[in-house]
């Protein structure tokens, strides 16, 4: 077959996959809901996720280290490229670092679970004109264990530089940037896993990790990294995107419009001056919500009753 | 290492969360097909093919006549607007429509084959033989623009010859109107798009186009690939109409920047990005995109 009807059939293929899932899905307002594969659990795969499994070291810089890309992790817009515009992030295919059994991306996926990365829908660089899905790795290993070393000095980085400029299309990530994800995959640790494999996603959690990346933030900027520090306020700006599309019900509206105007707030200070002060005060601020949030959970699509219902199930 | 900005299925589902959170905007849930209610001109397309398909011909001439009222650049609309017509019997009015498709867009070759078919349901043999020449120029300029031009010329060439099958086929022949072809259409275009095979990926995009008229994600990518080859003007027609249909549309926003980039309109690109950011509460790649062509970081053409 050559390469154009090979394209061909991978798009045929992609478009039925499309139509299924989308029927399936399009009653819900979420990025997320459209990488889940056709036949799986929608409420399950969108309301539980599995433990973090994140070793934090108890250096400071190495934890701010580790922070940093933790937030990045979670950040679309570092892939750059498609997976930018799709609202695809690292975390989208590692969900808290491990494997996603319910990924499927049309064009990109086989069996759930794959993703094809040398194809021409994400990035020409690594395009190899053929479709072959393969299954996405967890990043919690045990020492030893790993497919990219993590510890020979460089070659996660290399890998993960590799991932987004040439895999994903995205721009040169700044060095803070790319030591962080380094520093965040070295952590995820098998040994630091704790309690059951799947949690239920609570409101107050996001709204942590919002405020961790804005602390990230702030202690990046103490130390002069701006690039790192523009990066954990892009981060946090995407995280209460993802956050509030969580929150479509009329009686959240003021919740809806107090988070996009802090993400206004924070899309300002990255485009202008900052300062640490700025974002602790942003972090504090945001985390004074958290006893509201908590009655958010409910009403919101991270409960499984409420995704049910306006998916239309019984 | 030239690098090149790439569509994609982005195309297709950007978006859907991030817009919808954004800004208040319709949520874009997959392929052109699965967000035609979003659009009204597109939404009105679809209830007009819908129409014409059932055989609901006046319905659709209503619909029809509604929608090039609002968007008369719209040639694929006059095209149906014509096969309304046609279904109701009224044959001058239908040339009038196909003849209108044309004018606006000479490479329609369906508007084309329409005319010359309905100059032969007319009696008007000598008129039909003129269009059948001028869709054989057409199709031997277009190129790869212009898919299934053989046929075409075929179905007309049957029809003068006096095949009547050929010239009374007109009526329901829509199956390049419907959802999956022209869902299909659209994503041979992005992988063609990514291939850089420009004049390729716009046949697949008009193909598209037919199927579901004025949808903004189909103009903004036949705006991209005439801006990749230079065709500017036409660029900016489609990111307009675009943007006509879908002002929060963020695709449309940053390449018809870009496009000012490139012709050196600083202040119009400007204007692009101060609309995404306003667009963009929570961040977006678009403007993030469009930022560094305007401060000249980006990278590719």
């Amino acid at each position: 077959m050559d390469r154009r009807n090979a394209y061909r059939l991978l798009i045929a293929v992609a478009a039925l996959a499309t139509a299924a899932a989308v029927a399936r899905t399009a009653a819900l307002p979420l990025s997320e809901a459209r990488w889940i594969a056709p036949g799986h659990d929608v409420a399950r795969a969108l309301t539980t996720e599995p433990r973090e499994c994140l070793a934090l070291p108890a250096d400071p810089d190495a934890r701010l280290a580790v922070e940093i890309g933790r937030a990045a992790f979670r950040d679309p817009l570092v892939l750059g490229g498609v997976a930018a515009r799709v609202g695809l992030a690292c975390a989208s295919c590692h969900r808290a670092g491990h494997a996603n059994p319910d990924f499927h991306f049309p064009g990109l996926s086989g069996a759930p679970g794959t993703a094809d990365t040398t194809s021409a829908i994400t990035s020409e660089r690594r395009d190899d004109g053929q479709f072959n899905p393969r299954p996405i790795p967890s990043l919690v290993t045990d020492a030893g264990d790993e497919t990219i070393s993590r510890t020979r000095t460089g070659a996660l980085e290399q890998f993960i530089h590799g991932l987004i400029v040439e895999e994903f299309d995205g721009p040169e990530p700044a060095p803070g940037l790319l030591a962080g994800l380094a520093a965040y995959v070295r952590a995820l640790r098998s040994e630091a896993c704790h309690g059951p494999g799947n949690g239920p996603i609570m409101v107050t959690d996001r709204i942590n990790d919002i405020a961790r990346a804005l602390d990230a933030g702030a202690r990046a900027l103490a130390l002069g990294d701006r690039a790192s520090a523009r990066a954990m306020m892009s981060s946090a700006r995407s995280m209460l995107g993802a956050l509030v599309e969580r929150l479509p019900a009329p009686d959240l509206a003021p919740a809806r419009v107090e988070l996009r105007a802090m993400a206004i707030e924070i899309g300002r200070l990255q485009a202008g001056p900052v300062s640490a002060a700025d974002l602790t005060g942003l972090r504090r601020r945001l985390l004074g919500k958290q006893a509201a949030a908590s009655t958010w959970q409910t009403s919101s699509l991270f409960d499984a009753g409420t995704v049910e219902t306006l998916l239309g199930h019984p | 290492m030239a690098r090149y900005p790439f569509i994609a299925i982005a195309v297709a589902m950007a978006a859907t969360g991030l817009m919808a959170a954004n800004a208040g905007a319709v949520v874009n849930d997959g392929l052109p097909g699965d967000s035609l209610s979003d659009y009204d001109d597109a939404a009105t397309y679809r209830d007009a093919v819908a129409a014409i398909d059932g055989g609901r011909f006046a319905q659709a001439e209503k619909l029809l006549t509604e929608l090039v009222a609002q968007v008369p650049a719209d040639a694929n609309a006059r095209f149906m607007l014509g096969k309304a017509r046609e279904g109701l019997g009224d044959l001058p009015g239908a040339l009038t429509a196909f003849q209108a498709a044309t004018g606006l867009d000479a490479h329609h070759l369906r508007a084309w084959t329409e005319t010359g078919l309905v100059q032969v349901k007319s009696g008007d043999l000598a008129a039909a033989r003129a269009t059948l020449a001028t869709l054989k120029s057409q199709v031997a300029n277009c190129g790869a623009q212009c898919a299934n031009g053989e046929a075409s010329v075929a179905r007309l060439e049957a029809a003068i010859a006096g095949d009547k099958g050929a010239a009374l086929e007109t009526g329901h022949d829509l199956l390049f109107a419907s959802g999956a072809a022209g869902d299909q259409a659209y994503l041979a275009a992005v992988a063609l798009i990514n291939q850089h095979r420009y004049e390729a990926a716009l046949a697949s995009l008009r193909e598209a186009e037919a199927a579901f008229g004025p949808h903004p994600d189909i103009l903004t990518y036949i705006g991209f690939v005439n801006r990749k080859l230079g065709r500017y003007e036409q660029a900016e027609g489609h990111y307009r109409r675009a943007l006509a249909a879908a002002p929060a549309h963020r695709g449309a926003a940053e390449y018809y920047g870009e496009l000012k980039v490139v012709r050196g309109d600083m202040a119009g690109a400007r204007a692009l990005l101060a609309r995404l950011e306003t667009l963009c509460s929570f961040g977006c790649a678009e403007a993030d995109e469009l930022r560094r062509w305007i401060d000249g970081t980006h990278i590719g053409s």
